[in-house]
């Protein structure tokens, strides 16, 4: 189920990627871009306009509507980045408009680690997030959080596009 | 040159029958890169049945033999005398044994009829024409290779003072198609079996000090928690500790009565002690770093566990008498999966920076830091019982791709793959010795 999440959203994103920047090979490194964190981030629809998911299904595009990305995290470190602040605040934004919405924050980790530390280390990316979310005004009750360390990586390469890949905390809303 | 080899092989046997200080110095003696190997030759007998349950039992006496390092085994074309029903020192004809260079001597018969297989070995020492072990083993006919393997383990303790490791387990971590179960094998990865298949991420599988119980770190209930399984009994899997948050790495404490393991709850991750009989949980530590894999000295006196309180995570020693934690690795940025030797005199543990990954040992004072391996990505490394070797799983032969166990002597020679014939294996733990 997740994992077919992933791929589909991989996809989509690959395909607004196709559609709006003219890149080719959505099976290879994406091209030109400084982190993992820029391919990830969706972009804004309005750019998009030539999407194919957008034309085929027709519906309205909702106007200011946040949404919940993940959160990535520097080499061995679990303090929530400066660049990854704004992020954070977006999703709380997001969680605070729909109080029904609970979400579950997976703590992440790189392979350039062992299995135990790295447990602790998601845990810590996981708790750093929601701490976050927390004081952001986010009810604690609405948060879960599970740390995978390295077991459920989002790429398999040994790049370091793809390490910082997974270092993240993947917030799955339910 | 035999003459003197010779001479160490007899006060090995006869000055220093048990006294283990002396028969270390001698083993060494033997087994030191520049020393000489004890020729050996092997000889078993079929009495009747089944003629591959005999091939079995030579099959696992050569490969025991060869584990060791310290034997040049002598072809079997070679060999003048011919096999024969009689075991007895005095039917041996130790002139034709010393002819072809033969030092030390097994001869043994094996005999299966039904389900049991009666296997009868004994050793000699040729030069001076002496019986050093006669064993009957009689067992069933499903794994001849352990009685082998009991056979061995009197050879070295004989030969070296110390029990040998032939009868011993390991457990291990096999990861097929996103799911990692526990596996169970014997110490060379022949007979392996599956010990969980709950489709789930099982991980650190770790022996109970009596070699009863596994217990491990599950993903099966969502969040990591602590389990136990009991390879003697029905192979159950009971919880131990599921708490929110993280709950991994447990340890058991030498008596079997205590386990450590951290869990987080709402805050960092701590190191805990939780009383099996009782239920109770102690916190032993209070910060607010990452504190995890905390395991006992063999005297239960002692604590090593790993702390990124400096901002990375580097090895700690606590005198749980009372007193602070010493650090004890100041090399490199990442130390972590630390583990005692059974003489409690060493430390083995992971190094790493960047993307290589080594075993390393430093005695617990934290002197004489050695880096024991250098090619591949290598991890958590495991002391064999006897503290002579060291098992631990690499990517070195297929890098990026697939990890095997391996196995070194404690000081980083002769590594040797272990093939469990599982898929692609990681966190081997090998056992204690078994009653």
């Amino acid at each position: 189920m997740n994992f077919i999440m992933k791929n589909t959203f991989k996809l989509i994103i690959c395909a607004l990627l196709v559609a709006g920047l003219g890149l080719t090979g959505c099976g290879k490194k994406p091209i030109k871009t400084k982190s993992p964190v820029e391919t990830v981030k969706p972009k804004p629809k309005i750019k998009t306009p030539k999407a194919p998911i957008d034309i085929s299904s027709g519906r309205d595009i909702p106007e200011d509507v946040a949404v919940i990305e993940d959160v990535f995290f520097d080499y061995n470190r679990y303090s929530v980045r400066g660049d990854m602040r704004d992020v954070i605040k977006e999703n709380a934004r997001a969680l605070n408009s729909d109080s029904s919405k609970r979400v579950l924050i997976e703590g992440h980790c790189d392979e350039r680690g062992t299995e135990e530390y790295n447990i602790a280390l998601g845990d810590r990316r996981a708790q750093a997030i929601k701490k976050y979310l927390q004081n952001l005004g986010v009810s604690s009750s609405r948060i879960t959080t599970r740390s995978y360390g390295e077991q459920k990586p989002f790429c398999e390469q040994s790049t370091e596009s793809c390490w910082q890949s997974n270092r993240r905390g993947h917030l799955v809303v339910r | 040159m035999k003459k003197k080899l010779l001479t160490i092989v007899a006060s090995l046997l006869f000055l220093f029958p048990s006294t283990s200080i002396a028969g270390d110095k001698v083993y060494l003696n033997i087994d030191s890169p520049a020393g000489k190997l004890l020729p050996l030759a092997i000889q078993v007998f079929h009495e009747g049945g089944n003629p591959k349950i005999t091939q079995e039992v030579l099959d696992a006496l050569y490969d025991d033999t060869d584990f060791t390092g310290i034997f040049d085994i002598i072809e079997e074309e070679a060999y003048l005398e011919a096999p024969s029903a009689s075991l007895k020192p005095k039917d041996i004809n130790y002139q034709d044994w010393r002819i072809i260079g033969t030092e030390i001597l097994i001869k043994g018969k094996v005999k299966v009829s039904g389900d049991r297989t009666t296997v009868e070995l004994r050793l000699f020492d040729v030069i001076n024409e002496t019986q050093l072990v006669a064993k009957r083993y009689v067992g069933a006919t499903d794994n001849p290779r352990a009685l082998a393997h009991r056979f061995s383990d009197e050879l070295i303790k004989k030969l070296t003072g110390t029990k040998g490791v032939f009868s011993t387990k390991l457990l291990f971590i096999s990861k097929r198609s996103g799911a990692k179960e526990i596996f169970i094998s014997d110490y060379d990865g022949k007979n392996h079996r599956n010990l969980t298949k709950n489709d789930s991420i099982n991980l650190s599988p770790k022996w109970s000090p009596n070699g009863n119980e596994v217990l491990f770190t599950s993903y099966a209930a969502g969040n990591p928690g602590v389990y136990r399984l009991d390879i003697r009994k029905d192979n159950k899997i009971y919880p131990v500790s599921t708490r929110a948050g993280i709950n991994i790495g447990g340890r058991w404490h030498p008596d079997g009565k205590t386990i450590s393991l951290t869990i987080s709850g709402r805050k960092s991750p701590e190191i805990y002690f939780i009383d099996l009989k009782s239920n109770v949980y102690t916190r032993l530590t209070n910060n607010f770093a990452i504190d995890i894999s905390a395991s006992w000295s063999p005297d239960g006196k002692k604590l090593v566990y790993v702390s990124d309180r400096t901002g990375n995570p580097q090895i700690y020693v606590l005198n749980l008498d009372g007193g602070v934690p010493t650090r004890i690795t100041y090399q490199g940025k990442y130390n972590t999966d630390p583990v005692w030797s059974p003489d409690g005199e060493t430390i083995a543990y992971t190094s790493v920076s960047g993307s290589n990954f080594d075993i390393s040992t430093i005695r617990a004072d934290g002197t004489g830091n050695i880096k024991l391996t250098s090619r591949g990505v290598n991890k958590t490394p495991s002391w064999s019982p006897d503290g002579r070797y060291i098992v631990f799983s690499s990517d070195r032969d297929y890098p990026g791709k697939e990890s095997l166990l391996y196995i070194m002597r404690s000081d980083g020679r002769s590594v040797k793959a272990i093939h469990t014939g599982a898929d692609s294996e990681s966190a081997p733990a090998w056992s204690p010795y078994f009653e």
